[in-house]
């Protein structure tokens, strides 16, 4: 009864987790100018999420370690210390993303300057993270993302062509502005398959304190959690494919994108685009900032844990004090958030080999997880992600140059 | 002299930063009407960003300081492509009208923001039929230079 009450509940989270700044800002762009051409990058970033984080999660049910804490352990920190420094930079970055995007929701609500939130917001996501416990911060801020669905409602109120849909889910070559094309479908990629979330989700499961019994629980949450969370990027991209793109709009600042709720909810509209930014964004920032001060503390051996209190692990609590502060200074100082997002998302595509490949080494590893390790199918699919992650990453830098100009 | 294999770079690394550079490089150097017409999608995308604020606060859909913040947005981004048509090697077809038409936009736009603080529908609707016939405008000028309007 239990196992299935966690398993309804990781469901639920997973799906108001899964939305952050990175699809909202991909879907949209894409939506806009590629109408709903660029699905296939979607569809095919949750099939390889779904396997990451189904093997993050059962490998921490079976050695409970996370994955970060185990790399370090079985294959040495001088192996560990490259994937640990562009794992940090991107934290880095996607923080000041999400940051970006509580801060651009509350412009919207407010009129005031988005800068002039930087500073409030961060201590309110300090605050959150200094004050709750692991399961009242991810079960909150992920039910409360259940809000993002209103994307899924819009695209359904819409009445989108299925046809063309069912086309996008395709890979097909560009009509137009081939850069651009490929910019987008490896920032999309880059937004579903974010680095963080699988260190995240390994160190969250040793939190709860799973073990071998919740290797079902957890493929119920990576395949259901994450496959549905994914509609809601699906919505999102018909929803800027149906009510932006006809009218010429494509999105080059979030001004843009904050009109893209208004045609199915008149009066409403306004208001849930910025509820769910805020939402989906602070959820997103608060796991980031812990993904980011939990690999820290593991690599360097410290004692770490959310449900701790502060002066038992004080240099994990100063890792995301840091952190926060360090990317909220990046809005403060008038960084656009749209464009951090965009460049976050290319370079979560590009630093993916980097964190990817000690990952399968430690998924095939007999005397870890035994009859757990990795499978064909898994290896597959993991090996796909890094042959992929590497062809990412030499292509994301010069379309980072022009299409993302 | 140094070169890439004197820096000890692992033969997959050094391919990557190769064909990375000269992608970078084949990237970079599109001919100037072409990137007038980028310019000008731009541009367009913006006044019908304008246009639809405009139709939406009409709705009652969007506050009138999404309006007003909307605007400042636009406008800098505007001027900032009129700047650009400007500098522009272009020619001059393309690249007068097209400042005309951004410039025209940027006081339509500052038109926009005040008649909403002012809560006059009439005048809103008077300038997002204005949006509306520069759109028109824009699109034309593009399909004549051989460009796209999505």
């Amino acid at each position: 009864m239990k196992k299935a009450a966690t398993l309804a509940l990781g469901i639920l989270t997973s799906v108001g987790g899964f939305f952050d700044v990175g699809n909202l800002a991909t879907a949209a762009q894409a939506g806009g100018v590629f109408r709903l051409q660029l699905l296939w990058p979607l569809l095919l970033g949750t099939l390889l999420v779904i396997f990451l984080v189904e093997m993050s999660g059962r490998f921490a049910a079976v050695t409970r370690q996370a994955l970060p804490d185990a790399i370090r352990t079985h294959l040495g920190f001088a192996t560990w210390l490259v994937p640990f420094l562009v794992l940090s930079l991107v934290h880095f970055l996607v923080l000041g993303a999400e940051i970006g995007g509580i801060c651009f929701a509350l412009h919207l609500v407010t009129g005031l300057p988005t800068p002039v939130w930087a500073l409030p917001v961060a201590a309110l996501v300090w605050l959150f993270l200094w004050r709750a416990s692991f399961s009242a911060i991810e079960n909150s801020t992920s039910l409360l993302g259940l809000l993002t669905l209103a994307f899924v409602v819009a695209a359904w109120q819409h009445r989108p062509p299925t046809g063309q849909i069912l086309a996008g889910m395709l890979p097909t070559l560009p009509h137009h502005d081939p850069a651009r094309y490929w910019f987008i479908a490896v920032s999309l990629l880059g937004a579903v398959i974010s680095p963080y979330m699988f260190y995240f989700y390994s160190s969250g499961a040793v939190e709860d304190k799973w073990d071998d019994s919740y290797i079902g629980v957890n493929r119920g949450v990576s395949v259901i959690g994450m496959g549905f969370g994914s509609l809601i990027s699906v919505g999102a991209i018909v929803v800027a494919a149906v009510v932006l793109a006809p009218r010429g709009i494509q999105v080059d600042d979030y001004h843009q994108a904050a009109l893209m709720l208004t045609t199915a909810f008149p009066f409403w509209g306004f208001v849930l685009f910025a509820a769910s930014m805020a939402i989906a964004c602070l959820g997103a920032a608060t796991e980031v900032a812990l993904s980011m001060a939990y690999a820290t503390a593991q690599t360097y051996g410290w004692n770490w844990g959310e449900d701790l209190d502060p002066r038992e692990d004080a240099r994990f609590c100063l890792m995301y004090t840091g952190a926060i502060l360090g990317s909220a200074l990046l809005i403060l100082f008038g960084v656009d958030p749209l464009k951090l997002t965009l460049l976050t998302m290319a370079v979560n595509a590009a630093v993916l080999p980097f964190v990817a490949i000690p990952f399968l080494l430690l998924m095939n590893d007999r005397k870890l997880l035994k009859e757990h390790r990795n499978g064909w199918i898994s290896n597959t699919v993991t090996l796909v992600v890094v042959v992929l992650s590497i062809v990412l990453a030499i292509v994301s830098i010069p379309l980072l140059i022009q299409g993302g100009s | 002299m140094w070169n890439l294999y004197s820096l000890g770079l692992r033969p997959l690394v050094r391919t990557a930063l190769v064909v990375a550079a000269a992608s970078s490089l084949a990237c970079s150097s599109k001919p100037p009407k072409e990137k007038l017409l980028d310019t000008a999608q731009t541009a367009s995308s913006w006044i019908a960003t304008l246009r639809m604020t405009g139709e939406q606060w009409g709705a009652n859909s969007v506050p009138t300081s999404f309006v007003e913040t909307t605007v400042k947005a636009a406008r800098s981004e505007l001027e900032k492509e009129a700047d650009d048509a400007g500098k522009s090697k272009a020619p001059p077809e393309l690249r007068d009208p097209f400042r005309q038409i951004v410039t025209e936009a940027k006081d339509v736009a500052k038109r926009l923001s005040q008649t909403a603080g002012e809560n006059d529908r009439p005048g809103v609707a008077r300038e997002v039929g204005l949006l509306a016939a520069l759109q028109e405008r824009l699109k034309a000028l593009q399909k004549q230079n051989g460009g796209e309007s999505q």
